[in-house]
C-alpha cells in the first residue's frame, strides 16, 4: 500500500493503482470518456486530467494513465489549471460532436458552455475517437477487426480498407462499450449489421423459441475460447443435447447427450432446470444451490 | 576488402589507403548533396569524370562526389583541392591531434559556385592542370561585389566553426576509405584500445557538456549513464533521423554526406551503454540518405567495424535501418519506438519516468539519440570532452547546425558555436536580408518554435535563453522573415503544419489545433472579434497543459510568440481591417500610382484575372471586383507603381 493525498485528504491505495482508480474508489468525481475498467487506458480524451504536486509548477497529467508508484503523491482533481483544460477539452469535443448525449450531460454537470466554440464539420458526427471499440475488439475479444485510420482531424475508426472486416465476428462488444452510441447495430431478416464497419453476418435461431440468438461466428469464437481454457467442448455453446441422462449427471454434461439442438440461453436454462427437476431429488446436483447460499 | 581483425590491421589499412592516394596531386570535389543535385551537380560530376578519363588524368586527378557543403544557395559547388592545400593525413590512430581534413578550419581549396557541365573543361584546364583561377565562377558577395578565392575566405564559411559539417566536403560518402583517411574510426579505435572502459567514455561525454541535438537538450552523458545503469542483458541504441521540420535538412546532410560519422558515434554509444543491437530510423522521404546509410552499413560489416567481435574486441554490435512512414510525430521518442516495433506511430501516454532509457524498444532499455548528437561523439572521444566544452556557453556546449532559410542572402546549412547571437548568425553568416529590406522576425526551432522579433536579435543561441524567449532550439530550423511578412499569416502557416501532422490521438491537439486554425483564418479574413484573442490564449493554454506529447504541447508556440511580440498586428487585422504587411488578401487592395507609372504595359500582360485594362501609353485601370490580389502585377512592375493598402 502506498499513501496518496487527493485534494488535501490522505488515502492508502494498493501500489500500481492509477490515480483515477484511487480517486474514484475514494469518492472523487473525475469525468472520463476513453477510460473503461476492462481496457488498457490510452489517455486520449484528456478529461480525467489532474494536477500533480500542485502549486505553480504543477504538472497536468491524465489520471487514467498515471500509476501511484511511490508514497507521497499529491493530486489535485479540481485545480484551476485542471478545470480550465478539462472544460476546454469538453468544449472541443462538443464542437466536434454537438449532438452526443453523454457530452451534453457532461457539459451540463461541469458548467461548460456548449456553444463556446463553433462546430467544425459534421453536425451528425457521433464518434469522439475515444478508441474503446478498437481496444475492446483487440484486448477483450482477441480480434482486430477495426483500427484507427488516417491522422489528425481526419482520424477515423475503420475496418481495413473500409471493407467488411474478415475478423469481425459480430459480437457487438464495440457497440456495448461505445460511450456515444456511434456504433449502430441492427438485425434484419436473419442477419446482423454493424453499420460503421459494414459488417453483415448471419444469425442463428433458437430451435425452441425461434428467437435470433447471435452470429454463428460469435458462437464459434466463444467455443474456441472455451477450448483454450481447457473446459470440455460444448460448455459455452448455446446448444443443448436432449436424451437420457446418467443418474450422476450434472444436467449440463454434453458427453451423455445424443441429439444436438441449438438453443438460446433462456431456452437452454429452462431445459436444464426441467431435466434436473425430472430426476429424483437425491440424484440432483444441488451443489450450485449450496454455493449460492454460501455466497449470500 | 577483407575483414579487419584488430586495431593494428585498421591502422595498416589506413596507411595503405593514404599511400595509394599519394599519387594523386589534385582532387575535384563536386557537391552532390540533395540541394546541389537538384541544381544539376550530378551532370557536372559526370562531365568531370568523362574529361578526366578522356585526357588520361585519372592517375593524378580524382573526382570526388561529396555530400552537402551547406552553401546550397550557390550550388552546384565545386572545390578544387591542390596537393599543397590538403591538410596532412593523420598518421597515427592514437594521435589526439589527428584532425579530419577540412574539419574546424574549413576547406581550403578553390571554391567555384553555380558550376554548369560546360564549365568543367575550363576548370580542369585552368585550375587543376595550371595554377589559374576561373574568375567568373568565384563567389561574389551580393552586397559588396567582392570576389573570394577559397572557401575559407567566403564570409558564409568564415564565421562558422564546422565541427561536424567540415567533414562533408572532403569525403565521398560512398567510400569508407575516404572516412578512414580523414581520421575516421579513430574514436572507436581509441575506445577499443583498452584504455577506455565504458564508464570513462560516459564520463568524457559528460565532461564535453554535449546535449541532445534533437531539440530536447537533455545532457547526453547522463542519458547514456541512465541507460547503462538499468539491469538486464538486452539494450538498444536508436539513432533518430526522422527529421520532419519544414526547411530543416541538417540530419539529412550529415547522413548523406558522412554516414560513417554517425555510425561510429553509434558504435561508441553501444560500447558505452552495453548494447548489441541498434536501429537507424530514417525518413522514407530521404532516399539518398537511406542509400548512403545502407552502403555505409554494408561496408562497415564487410570491414568488421560492425557485427560480431568488432576489430577483434569483445564488442559486438549490429545496426539495422528502419524506414519511417512519413509522419512528423514519429520524431517523438515513444512514437518512434512504436513505429520501429511495427505499430502505428503514435505517442504513448505512459507517464515518464520511466523514460525509454529504462523501458523502451520492446520493453528493453533503449538509448535514443539524434543524428547530430551521435555525430559529435567520435571527435569528443578523439580530442577529449574538454575540447568540446571549450566552445559554446555555460549551459550549451559545442556547435549547433542551423538551416538558415527564408528572406536571407545566404541560405543553407550553417554550423556555429552555441551562444552566437541571432544578429551574427543572420547578418554575418547569412549575409543579411536581400533587396535592402528590413528584418522583421525569425522563427527558430521549426514549426513548433517561436517567432522572435528584431528586439531579440542580440539573444544568444542556447537552449535556456531561447526557451525564456518563448521559443525552442528544436532541431535547428531558422526561418528569417522581412517586413513583407504578415505575422498572423506566418503563425497560421506553422500551425497548419502541426495540425496536419497531428496524429489525432488526443483531444486538445486534434480538436484544439483545428479550432485555433479556424480562428486564425478569421483574423486573416478580417472577421475576427475582440474575444478571438482571448480564445486563442485559452486554446493555447489547453493545448500546452493537456496534450499527450510534445507535438501538441509545442504547437501553439508560433501563435503565442507572435501574439506576445506582434499583438498590434493581430489587432489591426480586426480593428482596422487591414493587414500591415499587405499579405492577407481579403484585407488588401491594389492601387496604381499614376505618378510613378510609365504605362509600359508589363502589368497588363501579367494580370491573369483580366482586372487591369488600358491602352498603350496610358496608366492602366484596375477593376477591384475582378482583382484576385495575386500580386503578379506588382512583381513585374519595375517602377514600384503598384501600391498595396
Amino acid at each position: 500500500m502506498v499513501r496518496i493525498t487527493i485534494d488535501g485528504l490522505d488515502f492508502e491505495v494498493p501500489k500500481g493503482t492509477t490515480v483515477l482508480e484511487a480517486a474514484r474508489r475514494n469518492g472523487f468525481e473525475i469525468p472520463t470518456l476513453c477510460y473503461h475498467e476492462a481496457l488498457e487506458p490510452i489517455g486520449s480524451c484528456r478529461l480525467c486530467l489532474v494536477e500533480l504536486g500542485g502549486g505553480e509548477k504543477g504538472e497536468v497529467v491524465s489520471s487514467c494513465t498515471h500509476p501511484v508508484e511511490k508514497d507521497g503523491l499529491v493530486v489535485y482533481t479540481e485545480s484551476p489549471a485542471v478545470l480550465q483544460a478539462r472544460k476546454m477539452n469538453l468544449s472541443l469535443l462538443l464542437a466536434r460532436c454537438p449532438g452526443v448525449k453523454c457530452l451534453q450531460d457532461l457539459a451540463y454537470s461541469w458548467w461548460v458552455d456548449s456553444t463556446a466554440l463553433p462546430v467544425l464539420g459534421d453536425y451528425e458526427k457521433e464518434c469522439i475517437l475515444c478508441g474503446r471499440c478498437v481496444r475492446v475488439c483487440r484486448e477483450a475479444i482477441g480480434k482486430e477487426a477495426i483500427s484507427f485510420t488516417f491522422r489528425g482531424v481526419d482520424r477515423q475508426v475503420l475496418p481495413p480498407f473500409k471493407q467488411q472486416p474478415d475478423d469481425c465476428i459480430g459480437c457487438t462488444a464495440c457497440a456495448y462499450v461505445c460511450p456515444t452510441g456511434a456504433v449502430k447495430v441492427t438485425e434484419e431478416e436473419g442477419r446482423r449489421f454493424i453499420a460503421p464497419w459494414k459488417s453483415d453476418l448471419p444469425l442463428y435461431f433458437c430451435d425452441s423459441c425461434e428467437a435470433p440468438v447471435t452470429t454463428i461466428e460469435n458462437s464459434a469464437s466463444l467455443e474456441e475460447k472455451i477450448q483454450e481454457t481447457g473446459l470440455p467442448p460444448g460448455s459455452m455453446r448455446p446448444s443443448f443435447k436432449t436424451g437420457e441422462r446418467e443418474p450422476e449427471g450434472t444436467g449440463s454434461d454434453p458427453e451423455i447427450n445424443a441429439d444436438e439442438e441449438m438453443l438460446c440461453p433462456r431456452c437452454r436454462r429452462r431445459r436444464v432446470t426441467e431435466s434436473i427437476a425430472r430426476l429424483p431429488r437425491e440424484k440432483q446436483d444441488r451443489s450450485w444451490i449450496k454455493a449460492r447460499q454460501g455466497y449470500k | 576488402m577483407s575483414r579487419l581483425n584488430s586495431l593494428k590491421e585498421l591502422e595498416a589499412r589506413r596507411r595503405e589507403i593514404i599511400a595509394a592516394d599519394k599519387e594523386k596531386t589534385a582532387a575535384v570535389a563536386v557537391c552532390c548533396g540533395t540541394g546541389c543535385s537538384a541544381s544539376g551537380a550530378r551532370d557536372v560530376a559526370a562531365e568531370f569524370e568523362r574529361l578526366i578519363t578522356e585526357k588520361g588524368l585519372a592517375v593524378r586527378v580524382r573526382t570526388r562526389i561529396t555530400g552537402c557543403h551547406g552553401f546550397c544557395e550557390q550550388g552546384p559547388l565545386v572545390v578544387v583541392e591542390e596537393a599543397g592545400s590538403r591538410p596532412e593525413h593523420s598518421t597515427s590512430l592514437n594521435d589526439s591531434n589527428a584532425r579530419p581534413a577540412g574539419g574546424e578550419s574549413g576547406p581550403g581549396g578553390l571554391l567555384y559556385c553555380r558550376v554548369k557541365p560546360e564549365d568543367a573543361e575550363e576548370i580542369l584546364e585552368t585550375s587543376v592542370l595550371n595554377d589559374g583561377v576561373v574568375e567568373h565562377l568565384l563567389y561574389k558577395d551580393p552586397v559588396t561585389g567582392e570576389k573570394f578565392r577559397s572557401e575559407n575566405d567566403v564570409p558564409f564559411y568564415a564565421h562558422q566553426s564546422r565541427m561536424l559539417m567540415g567533414y562533408n566536403g572532403r569525403i565521398d560518402p560512398g567510400r569508407i576509405e575516404d572516412y578512414l583517411t580523414a581520421g575516421g574510426y579513430g574514436g572507436l579505435a581509441q575506445v577499443l584500445g583498452g584504455s577506455m572502459p565504458p564508464e570513462d567514455v560516459i564520463k568524457e561525454i559528460e565532461i564535453s557538456g554535449l546535449r541532445g541535438r534533437g531539440g530536447g537538450g537533455y545532457p547526453t552523458g547522463s542519458k547514456w549513464d541512465l541507460c547503462r545503469r538499468v539491469e538486464g542483458e538486452i539494450r538498444y541504441v536508436v539513432c533518430n533521423a526522422d527529421e520532419g521540420d519544414p526547411g530543416c535538412f541538417q540530419d539529412r546532410s550529415i547522413l548523406e554526406g558522412n554516414p560513417h560519422l554517425v555510425l561510429e558515434g553509434m558504435i561508441i554509444a553501444a560500447y558505452a551503454v552495453g548494447a548489441y543491437e541498434g536501429y537507424i530510423y530514417v525518413r522514407a522521404e530521404y532516399p539518398l540518405a537511406l542509400k548512403q546509410v545502407a552502403t555505409a552499413l554494408e561496408q562497415a560489416y564487410e570491414w568488421g567495424l560492425l557485427g560480431d567481435n568488432i576489430l577483434g574486441s569483445d564488442l559486438s554490435f549490429r545496426v539495422r535501418i528502419s524506414r519511417g512512414g512519413g509522419a512528423f510525430v514519429c520524431g517523438e521518442e515513444t512514437a518512434l519506438l512504436s513505429s520501429i516495433e511495427g505499430l502505428t506511430g503514435e505517442p504513448n501516454p505512459r507517464p515518464r519516468p520511466p523514460y525509454p532509457t529504462s523501458i523502451g524498444l520492446w520493453g528493453f532499455p533503449t538509448l535514443i539519440n539524434n543524428v547530430k548528437t551521435l555525430a559529435a561523439v567520435p571527435d569528443i572521444i578523439k580530442k577529449g570532452g574538454a575540447w568540446h566544452a571549450s566552445t559554446g556557453t555555460d549551459t550549451s556546449k559545442g556547435t549547433m547546425i542551423f538551416s538558415l532559410t527564408g528572406r536571407v542572402n545566404n541560405t543553407g546549412l550553417v554550423e556555429v558555436p552555441m551562444g552566437m547571437s541571432l544578429r551574427e548568425l543572420i547578418f554575418d553568416v547569412g549575409g543579411g536580408i536581400p533587396g535592402g529590406r528590413k528584418f522583421k522576425a525569425v522563427q527558430t526551432g521549426g514549426p513548433a518554435g517561436g517567432c522572435l522579433p528584431a528586439e531579440m536579435l542580440d539573444l544568444p543561441l542556447d537552449y535556456e535563453r531561447l526557451s525564456e524567449a518563448g521559443s525552442i532550439m528544436g532541431s535547428g530550423g531558422m526561418i528569417v522573415m522581412d517586413e513583407s511578412t504578415c505575422m498572423v499569416d506566418v503563425a497560421r502557416y506553422f500551425l497548419s503544419f502541426t495540425v496536419d501532422e497531428s496524429c489525432g490521438k488526443c483531444t486538445p491537439c486534434r480538436e484544439g489545433g483545428r479550432q485555433m486554425l479556424a480562428l486564425l483564418d478569421k483574423f486573416v479574413h478580417g472577421t475576427a472579434l475582440e474575444g478571438g484573442l482571448n480564445m486563442l490564449f485559452e486554446l493555447a493554454a489547453t493545448m500546452q497543459s493537456s496534450s499527450l506529447c510534445a507535438l501538441g504541447k509545442l504547437a501553439p508556440n508560433p501563435v503565442l510568440t507572435t501574439l506576445r511580440y506582434f499583438e498590434d498586428e493581430y489587432r489591426s487585422h480586426f480593428e482596422q481591417w487591414r493587414c500591415p504587411a499587405g499579405v492577407c488578401r481579403p484585407l488588401i487592395s491594389y492601387t496604381i500610382d499614376a505618378e510613378a507609372c510609365t504605362a509600359c504595359g508589363r502589368c497588363l500582360e501579367a494580370c491573369l484575372a483580366g482586372a487591369l485594362t488600358g491602352v498603350e501609353d496610358e496608366v492602366p485601370e484596375l477593376d477591384d471586383q475582378l482583382c484576385t490580389k495575386c500580386g503578379a502585377c506588382r512583381d513585374v512592375c519595375r517602377f514600384s507603381a503598384i501600391l498595396v493598402g
